[in-house]
């Protein structure tokens, strides 16, 4: 490979590496049509964190906040070796492919503890970094079997 | 093609090393160092050992530990002697320890059992169950998911998962024994409380009136899991005042036996539609009830109302205490429990008639809920929550945690925060301050004999002492030991986390330990609180020095 062509992608690589961030305080809310995202999902880990993250499982459904408060959030449990770690996703945004939420420790209320950063590769399927306190920075991908939210 | 190849393999090979360097394992790790050694909750009759075997320390549920080792003269000594994180992100404790031996059990919000050596605090092994969580969208719609702890009963510790199951776990090594469906989450019940374990027999309930959960106390068989009876507390939907969707009558926390008589005593949850009360008629019983069932069959003996028709959840939601008093110049059995509608109610055991008026313990004004908003004292999280009381036969008197926190509610028919059958709003007015009570009141006179004003919500409840003290925690992380007869203020320590629980005593080797669970109660912690975590905290005499909190007032 020629140089220039090296330079040119190291660039592209390094501008796709800060585009996520840049976004998180921006983009539009929610994450799209319901169809697309709402439902219970299959969490495969690609990389464990800190706490070593073994699976999960992520739930988003549309919460009710006030009566006519409606707005999209998630319930996401990331299993390690000896613990359920149930943490909650809030402000929901999108930009392009790209879909972002904070993560909320101990219930919706709680405080802020960390972020999560996707892409939406298809309808029902995620691919994403979470970072929290407790668990570092886990990836992985997150795979929709239900559309409905509930058990 | 080749570079692809490459690229294909070398992301395969690090994810590998990544999930590779996690180790493997499953999620029931074995014993290691400082393991148990003991093989069933009768090894605690070791005479060197003073352990906290059930839920109230004893079968009356008073939290009474009849050690002296930490007294009024010398508690100004006690310091930290260990603290043990229970893992990443977890920010509520609502468990109430048990001690068996040598060894601590206790659950954390998300449902691990943990078995604690309580000499070093260090964690001898995990249970972690798998739970679907996806039903706290429902739970307040808070997400919040909190567990109350263990119950123990021949070498066997049986615990409620937030998804509805009762399992029951090798006390030894925490490998699981059986499992049993307690109720569909497709309802919307959940699980908060700690099961009560005696005689071969688990007591459990479920949680979730609010949703319109039909309220149940049920029996399961501890060796095999196979239900033996279950006696519901509302009718179905649509019978009697149950209106379709609507219910209630659900539990939050342990019964108490009483095993002279074999009677199961248990508080019970507020009728729904919560705020709406022209769908259900009359009484609504057994809400808002203590109740008293034969503990063999299930078969009611008496029933107590403390809010009849109730417009405010006002839940007889704390644990029942059972005591002996002197009443009229007759030794008599009662029964106490403190109410979210801030009244104490101290009963007969055996016919469930009031000894005295009730006691108020927090400010009470509250007027029927309208369309427009009207202000609720106490409010819906007020008087007492969850908080068991502590009783001590020496000054025979019971400690009441109390919550002051008004709050307008206003009837707009519709849900509240995911809560199905609320049927209204509820506000803390701006700028009211969130403040408790701590209060004792005498078993024999119902008369208070005397009472702190807290400088936050008191939710974690009271455990009182041979050594003449009270201990209790409140939501700045502050935990205080208070002279039981008078009230004095002896010692406080900044545990810098909110307490949701009370302490539990125990001693070994002739060491006298009072360990805290600190993390935050689910409806009082907050953002304001700062740094937030779920951790156990042992105190002894010589420990390490911790800051104090403020100075009370009253």
């Amino acid at each position: 490979m020629r140089r220039p062509t090296v330079i040119f992608t190291v660039l592209v690589l390094l501008l796709m590496l800060t585009a996520l961030p840049a976004f998180a305080g921006g983009g539009k809310e929610g994450w799209g049509a319901n169809g697309s995202f709402i439902g219970r999902y299959h969490v495969k880990v690609l990389s464990g964190g800190s706490a070593c993250v073994r699976g999960g499982e992520l739930t988003m459904f549309i919460q009710e906040e006030f009566p006519g408060s409606e707005e999209p959030a998630g319930i996401l449990k990331l299993r390690t070796k000896t613990n359920n770690d149930v943490v909650y996703l809030k402000e929901l945004k999108r930009r392009g492919n790209a879909r972002t939420a904070i993560v909320k420790g101990g219930s919706f209320l709680g405080p802020t503890i960390g972020n999560f950063k996707g892409t939406m590769v298809k309808a029902g399927k995620i691919k994403a970094t979470i970072s929290t306190r407790g668990l570092g920075t886990v990836k992985a991908v997150f795979t929709r079997y239900s559309k409905k939210p509930t058990p | 093609m080749k570079l692809k190849a490459l690229l294909l393999s070398f992301a395969v090979l690090a994810t590998a090393i990544a999930l590779a360097a996690c180790g493997g394992g499953s999620s029931t790790s074995a014993t290691t160092a400082g393991g148990s050694s003991e093989g069933s909750a009768t090894a605690a009759s070791a005479p060197e050992i003073e352990d906290w075997p059930v839920f109230g320390r004893d079968r009356d549920n008073t939290r009474f530990a009849t050690q002296d080792e930490i007294n009024t003269e010398n508690v100004g000594e006690l310091g930290e002697a260990w603290s043990t994180g229970l893992g990443p992100d977890q920010y509520l404790m609502e468990s109430f320890p048990l001690v068996i031996g040598e060894n601590v059990y206790v659950t954390t919000s998300t449902d691990e059992v943990m078995q604690i050596n309580g000499k070093t605090g260090h964690i001898n092994w995990t249970y972690t169950p798998e739970v679907d969580f996806s039903q706290s969208t429902g739970v307040g719609g808070y997400g919040i998911t909190v567990n109350r702890g263990v119950a123990a009963e021949g070498g066997r510790l049986f615990v409620l998962t937030f998804d509805n199951k009762l399992q029951a776990i090798s006390q030894k090594t925490g490998e699981r024994l059986w499992s049993s469906q307690v109720e569909d989450p497709a309802t919307g019940a959940y699980e908060s409380m700690a099961p009560t374990a005696y005689d071969g027999k688990v007591y459990v309930g479920v949680s979730g009136s609010e949703d319109g959960v039909r309220g149940k106390i049920a029996a399961y068989d501890a060796k095999t899991g196979k239900e033996l009876w279950t006696f519901y507390t509302v009718p179905k939907q649509g019978e009697k005042w149950v209106p379709k969707g609507g219910g209630g009558g659900t539990i939050y926390m342990p019964p108490t036996v009483d095993v002279e008589t074999n009677t199961v005593y248990v508080g019970t949850g507020n009728p729904a539609p919560v705020l709406v009360g022209d769908k259900r008629p009359g009484k609504n019983l057994y809400t808002d009830s203590i109740i008293a069932l034969d503990a063999n069959t299930g078969k009611m003996k008496w029933y107590h109302q403390e809010e009849a028709h109730d417009l405010w959840d006002y839940d007889a939601e704390s644990p029942v205490v059972l005591f002996d008093a002197e009443i009229n110049g007759e030794m008599k059995r009662g029964v106490a429990e403190a109410g979210k509608n801030g009244l104490l109610f101290l009963l007969d055991a055996e016919t469930g008639e009031d000894f005295f008026p009730p006691v108020a313990f927090v400010k009470r004004h509250h007027t029927p809920p309208t369309t427009k908003p009207t202000l609720e004292c106490p409010g819906p999280v007020g008087g007492s929550q969850y908080s068991p009381l502590a009783y001590s036969p020496e000054t025979q008197a019971v400690y009441v945690s109390g919550i002051n926190l008004c709050m307008y509610l206003k009837v707009t028919y519709e849900n509240h925060n995911g809560e199905k059958q609320f049927a209204g709003d509820r506000v803390v007015p701006k700028d009211t301050p969130k403040t408790g009570t701590f209060t004792a009141v005498g078993t024999n006179t119902g008369k208070v004999i005397w009472k702190h004003a807290m400088p936050t919500p008191m939710d974690g409840g009271a455990t009182a002492s041979a050594g003449g003290l009270v201990f209790t925690g409140d939501q700045a992380g502050i935990l205080y030991a208070f002279d039981a007869k008078t009230g004095e203020d002896l010692w406080q320590g900044d545990l810098k986390l909110a307490f949701g629980t009370a302490p539990v005593i125990y001693s070994i080797d002739g060491t006298e330990y009072v360990l805290a669970t600190v993390g935050g109660a689910a409806l009082t912690a907050s953002e304001e609180l700062g740094e937030i975590g779920a951790r156990v905290i042992a105190f002894k005499l010589g420990g390490k020095k911790l800051p104090t909190g403020p100075e009370l007032k009253g």
